[in-house]
């Protein structure tokens, strides 16, 4: 089988997957809460230098790029090539893939649910905005 | 969107899942430096003093197989060896990458990562397996 990636709307999609990891973290939204619940410092993450922006942003692209070739499977697949279509892979991947892993680790390591909610919620958040992103673009 | 799955592999898939979850975290694997990692006891997170915690674990086995059925189906692949790759990406590229940003800021070890993506990915390899032999 063929499958055709648009390299672009993967780039797009990693860079703004990674923005709202930024934006997402800050103090200002979750970053405070985040903090609370997991014990890191601001200092522990000075210490941590770039080098956790680095597996972001390489994270970010493999789920950028597996999540192309999702919506480009599906699509053909279903014959429905919309935008809403795009999204609904997105959703479908991040609720019974990534958000209930991380609800089971959490949970078995009895973590705060404030912890699980702000992960969860993120990583549905860059799962739509991924795929909306590879929608606009076009499958 | 006329699909037929196999729900006896899915389901069988599912409660893999689920099992090789309960061994992976036994003593007899890796459940001691598991718990060394979280930074509890053993003791406290044993499934018993958490059975409302298995509802979870339970909804994502079967979401996991699910979705994997449905993929190996839409991408019309054949053959074991298909399927198993695809599980493996798909262990990888959703549960591997989530886990792995999440980790990585909390200042996670690479042992606790590894520990717990490491189950995912075997379960998703392991699912393959059943699923292609199924399909």
């Amino acid at each position: 089988m063929h499958i055709e990636i648009n390299w672009l709307a993967v780039a797009v999609a990693t860079f703004i997957g990674t923005a709202i990891a930024g934006i997402w973290y800050q103090e200002a939204v979750f970053g405070k809460a985040w903090r609370k619940a997991t014990g890191v410092t601001p200092k522990q993450s000075k210490q941590a230098g770039n080098s956790p922006m680095g597996v972001l942003l390489l994270v970010n692209f493999v789920t950028a790029v597996a999540l192309a070739i999702l919506v480009y499977i599906s699509s053909h697949f279903f014959g429905n090539h919309s935008v809403g279509f795009a999204l609904l892979n997105g959703a479908a991947a991040g609720l019974a893939l990534s958000a209930t892993t991380l609800i089971v680790h959490n949970g078995f390591e009895l973590k705060p649910k404030k912890l699980t909610f702000i992960n969860v919620a993120y990583q549905l958040a860059i799962f739509l905005a991924m795929t909306l992103v590879i929608g606009l673009f076009g499958v | 969107m006329d699909f037929q799955i196999n729900y006896f592999a899915t389901a069988l898939a599912a409660f893999t899942y689920m099992g090789i979850g309960a061994l992976w975290f036994s003593k007899a694997l890796f459940g001691v430096p598991w718990a060394k990692e979280v930074g509890k006891n053993i003791s406290d997170l044993k499934i018993s003093n958490n059975k409302k915690g298995l509802i979870f674990p339970a909804i994502g086995s079967a979401s996991g197989a699910y979705f994997l059925s449905v993929l190996v189906k839409s991408t019309g692949i054949e053959g074991v060896q298909m399927s198993v790759m695809l599980g493996l990406i798909v262990g990888i590229a959703f549960i591997g990458t989530a886990l792995m940003s999440n980790y990585y800021f909390m200042g996670r070890t690479k042992r606790h990562f590894v520990i717990d993506t490491g189950y995912h990915v075997v379960a998703f390899v392991i699912m393959g397996v059943i699923i292609g032999l199924f399909n």
